[in-house]
Order: structure tokens, then sequence, then C-alpha cells
């Protein structure tokens, strides 16, 4: 067979191949954007996105910053439009950055939702929450009450102050604080840049400071480790507490250890799979508007209609008992 | 290779950098302790101390590299690269004499790597690290594959938090380090070439140094002591996360240049070096010692980074 004949078939079995792809067009492709790519909390939100895509037949992508930096999240958010995706889903860093885009997504009919985090300024047509930032607030406060009475002093570790979701968790610990606890005073809080280094320090500097300090609140899983580790390398487990906002594998060995006896969060499995299902309703020109069930969830979604937040559930809290029930 | 004696310009304010560092020093601790009862307290000192102890290490390579008329962006990514295979070879059971040897090859390997692409390619070397930088952090992301690793043992955890001879173990891993350095740098041939090297690299080569030999050399040695970096650093924090190393090359580099060190090369303090260190690490310290806010410790570290910089110029104009 000549050369050409080889093209020939070559070109031609390409042409086979291209078919049904281009027959199958009409697939929803919907695409989520993590506030970073390769940490086990938004490997845990793509696997149940996966397995909501395989169930409904569409299409899912998931592609993230290898930093929390809000210009490259902007960058893959353009790229996913460029490419035409149905739907695109982000977890903002930074609204300001996104707005824009977002209204330009918008007009060229693109379904755009927020995930995991809000832009509520922009256009983003739902958010898809894993919990009310109120009550994860309420949540973490209240179970650190519960282990040091109601008084003391607690310090915040926070990741970046341009993540607006762990900003707006302070302010719901601090409100929560003064309202209900008058005694209870948030000494400080400090922004790490992401590593467990700085936590680390934050932490170690916060106990130096208050002496008396009976907690140590981490706003992300990049702050858990190096939370836990300052207070058991200062030798305090049982006299500092530590808790916060972080993975269940970040936080087991210290929830076992006694230095992080919980860690409050959602499941983010779930919320992937809530997502890619809102995302693929939405392109079917479906409507919510009111609360509804999902095939695959077990409990029933809340539609918080004044906001337009879709509402996967209360927080869960992980301790001892069941932080083994859990992979990511 | 002829025995080569080689003079550093005389400069008497290299002197007065390395005091007016120390006046910085002082009138920040003076700050700092006039604010927080705590910030001289014994305790916290030593915290300082264990908090600097990898930067420190770092910084003592990067001083030879800026020396040599090079700079290395990549040190993050090196840093990086060797605790995550570090705490690769952990999960694997492996013990610390196995460890220990990964995580310094890994380092001096990669420092080589960027020392060959610079010395061979003529790349600027901020351009080549910078591209090596991208390079090794994505090596973190595919070899972490996304779970973070923790749990780590932490046998060797009391190089950094333990003591010995009534002093924090820290002070004898700068202090072994620096030494070592110095010697290298001062009393060595060796060290006589780096010299050089940053002077002038025409008039090196002219007179039968091998500078492609040494540069190389110098950036391994660099990414040999990242490597130590990497050990010291999970011994302390027992896990690797994927942010790990973010902002040592940007702290190395004030550190080496707030020191004394000309980033055009010839010109470099290792005691400098450690003050700009301790500079840095006081400075985050005492800031949240005092309740003032975390975000203000960039523009106290820039100011002064200005300052100085500002001064080199005013010297150099001088001089010529």
């Amino acid at each position: 067979m000549s050369f050409k004949h080889t093209l020939m078939g070559g070109v031609a079995l390409g042409l086979t191949a291209a078919l049904p792809a281009s027959a199958q067009d009409d697939t929803t492709r919907i695409a989520f954007i993590p506030q970073i790519a390769g940490i086990p909390y938004y490997v845990a939100m793509e696997e149940g996105a996966e397995r909501a895509a395989e169930e409904l037949g569409v299409e899912y992508v998931q592609e993230g910053p290898t930093s929390t930096n809000a210009a490259d999240q902007l960058r893959i958010f353009e790229s996913f439009v460029n490419q035409g995706f149905d739907v695109i889903a982000i977890s903002p860093l930074d609204e300001e950055t996104l707005k824009p885009a977002i209204s330009r997504a918008l007009e060229q009919g693109i379904v755009v939702l927020t995930a995991d985090a809000d832009a509520p300024g922009s256009d983003r047509q739902f958010f898809v929450a894993q919990a009310l930032d109120q009550d994860l607030g309420y949540t973490l406060l209240d179970e650190a009450v519960d282990r040091i009475g109601e008084s003391g002093k607690i310090a915040i570790v926070s990741d970046s102050p341009t993540i607006q979701s762990m900003q707006n968790w302070i302010a719901a610990i601090e409100e929560r604080a003064e309202t209900a606890y008058p005694d209870i005073e948030i000494v400080s809080v400090d922004h790490t840049d992401g590593t467990a280094q700085r936590a680390y320090q934050f932490a170690t500097d916060a106990m130096t400071r208050n002496p008396d300090l009976k907690a140590v609140l981490g706003m992300a899983s990049t702050t858990c480790p190096g939370i836990a580790q300052a207070v058991e390398a200062a030798g305090l487990v049982g006299e500092v507490l530590t808790a916060g906002y972080c993975s269940p594998n970040t936080a087991r060995d210290y929830i076992k250890s006694g230095a992080m006896p919980y860690s409050v969060l959602w499941n983010p499995a779930d919320l992937g799979y809530l997502t890619v299902w809102v995302g693929d309703h939405l392109a079917d020109g479906g409507e919510i508007t009111g609360d509804f069930e999902v095939e695959g969830l077990q409990q029933t979604i809340q539609y918080l209609p004044e906001n337009d937040v879709i509402l996967l559930g209360p927080p869960a809290v992980f301790t001892e008992e069941n932080v083994d029930d859990f992979d990511f | 290779m002829a025995r080569f004696a080689f003079k550093a310009p005389s400069r008497p304010f290299r002197i007065g950098r390395e005091g007016l560092l120390l006046a910085a020093l002082v009138v920040l601790c003076t700050i700092f302790a006039s604010q927080s009862e705590f910030f001289l307290s014994e305790r916290n000192l030593t915290t300082i101390l264990r908090n600097s102890v990898d930067l420190a290490v770092v910084c003592a390579g990067m001083t030879i590299v800026i020396i040599l008329g090079g700079i290395d962006v990549s040190v993050g990514g090196i840093v990086a690269v060797s605790a995550v295979l570090i705490g690769r070879a952990y999960q694997y059971g492996m013990p610390d004499w196995v460890v220990i040897p990964v995580g310094l090859a890994a380092g001096a390997l990669l420092g080589a790597l960027n020392g060959a692409i610079i010395s061979k390619t003529r790349v600027p070397p901020i351009v080549a690290t910078l591209g090596t930088m991208y390079i090794y952090i994505a090596v973190l992301f595919l070899v972490i594959g996304g779970v973070w690793i923790s749990g780590l043992p932490n046998t060797l955890s009391f190089l950094v938090l333990g003591d010995f001879m009534g002093l924090p173990a820290g002070v004898f891993v700068i202090g072994f380090i620096y030494v070592f350095s110095w010697l290298l740098l001062r009393r060595t041939p060796w060290g006589q070439r780096v010299v050089a090297i940053g002077c002038d690299e025409v008039a090196a080569r002219l007179v039968g140094i091998r500078v492609d030999r040494t540069k190389i050399q110098a950036y391994a040695l660099l990414g040999l002591f990242a490597g130590i970096a990497a050990i010291l650093y999970v011994a302390r924090l027992r896990n690797v996360e994927v942010n790990i190393g973010t902002n040592i090359a940007l702290e190395a580099i004030a550190a080496t240049i707030l020191g004394g060190a000309n980033i055009r090369g010839g010109i470099g303090s290792l005691i400098g070096t450690l003050m700009g260190v301790l500079f840095i690490k006081i400075t985050q310290n005492g800031l949240v010692l005092i309740g003032v806010s975390s975000l203000w410790e960039t523009v106290v570290i820039g100011g002064l980074l200005i300052v100085v910089l500002i001064l080199d110029a005013l010297e150099t104009r001088r001089v010529s």
C-alpha cells in the first residue's frame, strides 16, 4: 500500500472517528475552577462531580490555578469561555477580578455559577453553597465554647485575606462572640501565605503574646497542620485548643493526638455532585424556584431566593468518632 | 591551575553596612521590647531562632551564589521537590539514613541543573531559574498527586526543636552551616574563584579559572543547602503541603541583599546575611506580638530593602 493510500485511510478513519463526536456536540460541558489545584479538598469535590457527570451523561472538567492567584483564575475562566463550555462554575478567589468576565460569559449564554465560595456582587446566576457562612462561623465557635467554656482569648489564623469566604467566616465568628459570648475575646486575626510554616509561626506568636490563650482557630486546611504542630511543640495540648475548617485528612493526626479535637467542614464530594446537577439542570433550561430533592444526595436541598443561594445542608463536625469515614 | 591571588576591592562602607543593619536590628528590637513584654522572653527568642533555621541555611548558599554574580529564584521549588521526596521516602518506611541522603541529593542535583543551564547556555540566571522554578513546582504537584503528605515521623525534630548544651539545637545547625560557608568562601582557592568570577567574569576566564565548573558547583551547593532546609522543614512541621517553599526565594534574596551582598556580584557578607535573616524573622514575629496586622511585615521589609539599595546606589556614585 502506497503512502498516499495510508494517508487517505488515515483521513477516512479520522473522519469516521470525528463523526460520532460531532453528533454528540449537544453533550452538556461543565467546567469547575477551584481556588487551587491539587489539594485533597478539591480532589474530593472532583470525585463527586465526576460521579454526577457520569450519572447525568455530561462532560465535566476541573482546572484550577497552582497557587491561590486571582489573575490565574481569571485566565482559566476565560479559557473555558473561549472553549465554549455550557456551564462554568467557579470558587472565586477575588470577586472584583472576575466580575466583568462573569458578565461577558453570561452575555454569551453560558450558565455561570459560583460554588464552594461566592461572588455575591457579580452577575452569577446561583451560588451552590456547602453551608451558610454564618452557620459555619457559629458552629466552629459553639463547638469551641463547649470545650473551653464561655470566656477566654481566641486567636484566628487564616489564609490569604483575598479569600472572601474566609473573611465571611471570621466575621461570623466575631459576630457570634459579640452577641452570644461576651467574655470570649478574639485577640488577633493573621493571614498566612498558604504554608504550614507561617501558620505555625502565627500560632506560636499568638500563644507567646497571650499566655492565657485558650484556642487557635484555623480558617483553611492550609493552616491546620501548622497551628496543631505549634501547640504540640509548645507542649500545650489540652491547654490550648486548636480547631478549624480543616479537611479530615489534614486534621486526622491531630484529632487523634488531641491537639485538634474537632474540625468543621462539609462533604466536598456532595458539593461537587450538587454543582454538576444544578449546572446540568440549568443548561437543560430548568429552573430553580424552591427546595428540591437530588437523586444521589440524602438531604433536601434548600433554595434561598433572597441571594439565589442553593444550600447543600448544615456543616459537618469531624471528631475522633467519625473522622475515619472521610477521605479528603 | 596556577595559584592566583585575588584582592577584593577595598570598601570601607561595607563595615558600615553591617553596622547599619545591626543598628536597625537594635532599633527594631527596642521598639518590639518596649511594646510587648513577651518579645525578649527566652521562649520567644527561641521561637524566632527555630523559625529562622531553614531560611538561614538557604541564605548561606544564596549569599555565595549572589557573590558569584548569579541569583536563584528557584530555591523554593528545590526545597519543595526535596521535601516531597523526603515525605514520600518516609511514607515508604525508609529510615533517616536513607531519607537524609535522598533530600540532600535531590537538592544538590536540582541546584547543579540550574548551574549547568546558566553556565552552558549563558541564559541570565534570573530567567533560567525562573524557568526551572516552574518546572520544580510542577514536579511537586506530580509527586504529591493532590494529597498532602502529613503525619510524618518526628525522628529528626530535635535538629530544630531540641536543645543542646543549654542552647536551641538550631544555633548549632546555623553555626555549622555558616562557619563551613565562611571557610569555603574566604579560606579556600574555590572561594577566591567565586569572588573573582563575581567581580569580573571575563577577567576570571582570562586568568584560567574554570568559570562554568565553579558556577555549577556554587549552584549545587545552594541546592544542597535547600535540601538541608527541606529536611529541617519536614522535621519541624512533619508534613509537606502544596504551597511549601512559596516565599523562601524572595525572603532569601531580600535577606542576602539586606545583609550587604551586591546584586551585581563580587561583594557579600555571610554575617550580614545572617543579620538580614534575623531582621526578617524578628519583623514577622514582633509585629504579631505588638498586635500590628501581619500585612505590615512586607511593608517594613520592603521599605528597608529600598533604603539599602538607595544607599548602595549612592555609594557606587561616590566611588566612581
